[in-house]
C-alpha cells in the first residue's frame, strides 16, 4: 500500500506544530503529500526552525454581514529552510522584514495558525 | 476547406505548421446584460444567452452535436452540461461540464475547437452562466471562491481570493517600486469602454482619485480594483470552416497549468507567457500582428501581470501604459472594449467570456457605437482561473488560415 500520509501531528490537526517536507533528493516544500512533487522519491517531514523574510504581504478587510472588522495580516513567508508558507502577521509588516514564525492560538478562528512575529534583522 | 486554403502559392505556405486538422470558427455568440440582480436562475441566464448564439448561427438546437457549460456557483450541479442541453432539446451526441475557475469560458472553446478540428464534432454550443450575485449570500459567495486555496494550509487563515491576489499585487509594487496609484489607471480605462456598452454593471466614469479613495478590500487592493460579482451569461457556437463572412476563426490555442496554489506559485513567471506564445506560435502571428485584446481582469493586477507576462508591455509599465492609452479604443492595443470584469462584470464562467463575445463582434464590424474605427483583424484572448493558475489563450482571426496578411 503506497500513499499513506506522510504528516501527521501538526497545527492543521490541532499540534502547535509546524512541518515541512523533504525527499532523500533534497527537494522542499510546504503543502502536504504523499511523494516529491519534483521527482517522486518517498517524503519525510520535518520542523523548520521558523526564521524567515516576509515575500508578499496583504491586510486583509473582512467585512462579515457589511460590518467592518478589524483588518488581518495574511504574508506569504520564505522560510531560510527552503520552504515558502502562508501566516498570520502584523498589518502592513514590510515584504523583506526577517521574521519568526511560530504556532500560536487565533482568538478569532479559535484554533491553531501560523504566524510571523518580526524579530531584530 | 480544401477550397479556402488553395491560393497563391505563397499564402499557401503561411498555414502554420502547428496546426491540426481543419478550421474551427465561432459561428455564433451570445451575452446578456451583467447586474446585481437579474431576476432570473442559473439556467436561465443560460438558455437566455445560448438561444441568442443559436440564433446568430442560425441554427436550432438539435442541430447542436455538443453541449458544454460551465459550472454554477450557485447551482453546483454535477452534470450542467445535460441539464442545459435538455432544456434546450438539443439532444447531443456529447454533453459535458467543465471546471477551470475564470479559466473555463476559454478552456471550453479550446475544447469545442479540438473537437471540432478533430472532426469528432461538426457543431458544438459552449455556454457559461449564473445568478451568482443574487443566487446567494455575498458571504456565501466569498467562501466558495476562496476555496481555490488550500484548504489546510491558506483557507485556514482566513485568506479569500482578493487576499491571494492582494499577495500578488504586494510582491509587484515592491518588486517594481510602484504605488497603487499606477494600478488604478487599468480601473480607470475599463470604466471607461464600459460607459459605451448598455450591457455593463457599472458604467459610471471613475478617475484614479475614485480608485485610491475606495475601501480597502485587501491591501493593496480597494473595491475598484477588484471586480464585482454579477448576474449574467454567454454563450458562443463553433463548427467547422465556411461559415460565412460572420465567421470568426480560432486561430491558436495554448494552455499552461504549473500551480494551483499561490504558496506554490513561481512568481518569476505564471504560466501566461507560456500559453499565450503557444497560442500565438500557432496562428502564426506575434504581438506586433494583433490588432485588438481581451485579457481577464479579475483585479487590475491581475491584468498588468497577465499583460507583462504575455509581452503585450515590459515588466511593470500596465499601468503607466494604460494611462497614456494605449488600451483606449484609440490607442494600439484597444483592450476589454465591453468593460472587462471590472466593469462589465463577472458572472463566474460567463465573465471571462464576455471578452469573447466583445472580440468576434468587433472583428464583425458589429459592435456600434464602440466600434472600432479600423475592423480588427487578429486579437489574444487570455483568461486565468484560480491564482494565475490555469491559463488559456486563444487567437482569433477575422480571416480563414491561409488567408495570408
Amino acid at each position: 500500500m503506497t500513499g499513506a500520509i506522510p504528516m501527521t501531528g501538526d497545527w492543521t490537526t490541532g499540534e502547535p506544530i509546524l512541518l515541512a517536507q523533504r525527499c532523500a533528493a533534497g527537494h522542499r516544500w510546504y503543502l502536504p503529500r504523499a511523494r516529491c512533487p519534483v521527482c517522486s522519491e518517498a517524503v519525510e517531514s520535518f520542523e523548520p526552525t521558523g526564521a524567515g523574510t516576509v515575500f508578499a504581504e496583504t491586510s486583509l478587510h473582512r467585512r462579515s454581514s457589511g460590518r467592518d472588522t478589524e483588518a488581518v495580516g495574511i504574508a506569504l513567508i520564505d522560510l531560510d529552510d527552503g520552504v515558502r508558507l502562508m501566516a498570520r502577521c502584523r498589518p502592513g509588516t514590510r515584504i523583506g522584514t526577517r521574521v519568526h514564525v511560530s504556532i500560536v492560538f487565533d482568538e478569532g478562528s479559535q484554533r491553531l495558525l501560523p504566524s510571523a512575529e518580526e524579530v531584530a534583522a | 476547406m480544401g477550397q479556402r486554403r488553395s491560393g497563391p502559392i505563397g499564402e499557401t505556405e503561411a498555414v502554420p505548421q502547428e496546426r491540426k486538422g481543419d478550421d474551427a470558427s465561432i459561428i455564433g455568440v451570445g451575452l446578456t446584460p451583467f447586474s446585481r440582480d437579474s431576476g432570473l436562475s442559473a439556467l436561465e441566464l443560460q438558455a437566455d444567452a445560448a438561444y441568442q448564439a443559436l440564433d446568430d448561427a442560425g441554427l436550432g438546437a438539435p442541430e447542436v452535436d455538443t453541449v458544454i457549460t460551465g459550472y454554477a456557483t450557485t447551482v453546483n450541479h454535477i452534470m450542467p452540461g445535460n441539464v442545459l442541453a435538455e432544456y434546450l432539446g438539443a439532444k447531443p451526441e456529447r454533453a459535458f461540464g467543465m471546471n477551470v475557475g475564470g479559466a473555463t469560458g476559454l478552456a471550453m472553446l479550446a475544447e469545442a475547437a479540438r473537437l471540432v478540428r478533430s472532426g469528432d464534432a461538426r457543431t458544438v454550443l459552449v455556454v457559461g452562466g449564473e445568478n451568482r450575485a443574487s443566487g446567494q449570500t455575498r458571504d456565501a459567495a466569498i467562501a466558495t471562491l476562496a476555496q481555490v486555496g488550500h484548504a489546510s494550509h491558506e483557507v485556514a487563515l482566513g485568506a479569500n481570493i482578493p487576499a491571494y491576489y492582494a499577495l500578488l499585487a504586494s510582491e509587484y509594487l515592491h518588486r517594481h517600486g510602484l504605488e497603487r496609484s499606477e494600478l488604478a489607471a487599468l480601473a480607470v480605462q475599463m470604466r471607461t469602454h464600459a460607459a459605451e456598452h448598455p450591457g455593463a454593471q457599472f458604467r459610471t466614469p471613475i478617475t484614479v482619485d475614485d480608485v485610491l479613495a475606495a475601501p480597502p478590500i485587501a491591501e493593496p487592493l480597494g473595491l475598484l480594483d477588484c471586480c464585482p460579482m454579477s448576474d449574467g451569461a454567454a454563450a458562443v457556437v463553433i463548427s467547422r470552416g465556411d461559415g460565412g463572412v460572420r465567421a470568426v476563426t480560432i486561430a491558436g490555442l495554448g494552455q499552461a497549468n504549473d500551480h494551483q496554489h499561490v504558496s506554490e506559485a513561481d512568481f518569476s513567471a505564471f504560466g501566461a507567457g507560456a500559453s499565450a506564445g503557444s497560442a500565438l506560435a500557432e496562428a502564426g502571428v506575434g504581438v506586433e500582428g494583433l490588432d485588438i485584446l481581451g485579457i481577464y481582469d479579475s483585479f487590475t493586477i491581475t491584468l498588468a501581470l497577465l499583460l507583462e507576462e504575455i509581452g503585450i508591455v515590459d515588466p511593470g509599465t500596465a499601468g503607466t501604459r494604460a494611462a497614456e492609452g494605449l488600451f483606449a479604443a484609440d490607442g494600439r492595443f484597444p483592450l476589454n472594449l465591453h468593460g472587462g470584469l471590472l466593469s462589465y462584470g463577472h458572472s463566474g464562467v460567463a465573465g471571462g467570456m464576455a471578452h469573447l463575445v466583445e472580440m468576434v463582434t468587433q472583428m464583425r464590424g458589429e459592435a456600434a457605437n464602440r466600434q472600432l474605427s479600423t475592423r480588427p483583424r487578429r486579437g489574444l484572448l487570455h483568461a486565468d482561473g484560480g491564482v494565475l493558475s490555469a491559463h488559456v489563450s486563444v487567437v482569433l482571426d477575422r480571416e480563414p488560415t491561409g488567408a495570408g496578411a
